[in-house]
């Protein structure tokens, strides 16, 4: 585990809320992959991105997200891949240094 | 000292004499953590099973079966917990031993395909896997009235196999590091960026992130130590094969990583963090002792 190097980036599928003011926000492994453990739910986005299932992904976290309480809600999602500079990825005020949009869907009302 | 004479130690190396007692409390405390771990697990394990089967990869003995129904990973989970509180207690240990640390591997290799495996589970299935073929139930077993066994090495090899099997993963993790990472392992380079990425993927997919990965990543000196220090204490593994003060270094060392590895990283390995992964490693008869004896106390104190 661990014992191999590692890029200086990080290239990281997963899936994100869009709120009413624009902002983009991680959801949570439950919502993103129905399952409670993070590295199944980032497993999930990693398979769809690979055979091309994006669509079917958003339309089903959308559902999920939809069926949770409103507090707060997004408006759209976005399955994206998006490549981070590591070390420098928690700073306070980082972005990413590319964002692919694979699927965009909108939250069911 | 010649090499004939060492030869000749060898045999009482891999099988000293120790008493039937300690190997049973070995068994005890990791058949107890197996069954506690079980049940921990089992409500996730049958969730999982209700996954659609296209997303099954099987890993170790699940490749057997292929995914099954979950009505039968369920009675599976059922038996094998019965089979389990029943080799705990050391009853109908020769039958029940094996079969329990087969089903026990099935179990967690299901649950591990998928599409994540939990490197924290091999070692438990590896030790369980030892001590179902060793004679752990010559002591402390209800029922029985003839008087312990005398000290054997029939009781020795199953604890000595359990520390090198113990010892082996980490040496192996640690020449993996070396193999895999090279200079930027030992450099900290490699372990300060999996820390960095390991954080990142937490906070992207919307999980709780370590608040010290952030406060430690901007020192980098950190890491350099981190790394030196983790391949030390798995390259020097096998030290903790000598008794004495070397192993009991070694124990709080590997325990005290996977503490930090907890703390920095979020990445839990129960087994060792639990110290079951380590009670090979002890005179258990004499702890037990020292326990009865404080507790006999207590109770004298409190009837007094």
């Amino acid at each position: 585990m661990f014992g191999y190097a590692r890029a200086s980036t990080s290239k990281i599928d997963t899936v994100v809320g869009i709120d009413p003011d624009g902002q983009r926000r991680p959801l949570s492994p439950a919502l993103v992959g129905g399952v409670v453990h993070p590295k199944l739910a980032l497993r999930r986005v990693i398979e769809a991105v690979a055979e091309q299932r994006t669509d079917a992904l958003c339309s089903d976290v959308a559902r999920r997200v939809a069926a949770h309480p409103p507090v707060p809600r997004p408006l759209e999602l976005e399955v994206v891949t998006e490549t981070w500079d590591t070390l420098h990825a928690l700073d306070p005020d980082a972005e990413p240094l590319t964002r692919v949009v694979h699927a965009r869907c909108e939250v069911p009302r | 000292m010649s090499l004939r004479r060492s030869l000749a130690r060898v045999p009482e190396w891999l099988a000293p004499p120790v008493p039937a007692r300690r190997l049973a409390i070995v068994r005890i405390v990791v058949m107890g953590y197996a069954c506690a771990w079980l049940a921990g697990v089992g409500p996730d394990l049958l969730a999982r099973a209700a996954f659609a089967p296209s997303r099954f990869a099987a890993v170790g003995l699940a490749v057997w079966t292929g995914p099954v129904a979950p009505t039968t990973v369920a009675i599976v989970l059922v038996a094998t917990a019965l089979a389990g509180l029943a080799v705990l207690l050391g009853v109908g240990y020769r039958g029940l031993a094996p079969a329990f640390a087969v089903a026990l591997a099935w179990l967690l290799s299901y649950r591990n395909s998928w599409g994540h495996m939990s490197h924290g589970e091999h070692l438990l299935v590896l030790h369980v896997g030892v001590l179902a073929l060793a004679p752990a139930a010559d002591a402390l077993r209800p029922g029985r009235r003839e008087p312990e066994p005398a000290d054997h090495g029939r009781y020795g090899w199953p604890l000595q196999l359990l520390m090198l099997v113990t010892v082996s993963t980490y040496a192996i993790a640690g020449l993996a590091k070396l193999h895999g990472g090279g200079w930027a392992w030992l450099s900290g380079d490699a372990v300060r960026l999996h820390v960095a990425h390991e954080a990142l993927r937490m906070r992207l997919i919307g999980a709780p992130v370590s608040p010290l990965a952030a406060l430690l990543l901007p020192h980098a000196w950190l890491f350099a130590v981190a790394a030196w220090g983790t391949v030390a204490l798995e390259l020097g593994a096998p030290l903790a094969l000598r008794q004495g003060l070397l192993r009991r270094a070694w124990l709080v060392g590997v325990w005290g990583m996977h503490v930090g590895i907890w703390a920095v990283m979020g990445i839990g390995f129960p087994y060792p963090l639990s110290g079951v992964a380590f009670v090979g490693f002890v005179a258990t008869e004499r702890v037990w002792a020292s326990v009865a004896s404080i507790l006999a106390r207590a109770a004298a104190r409190a009837r007094a």
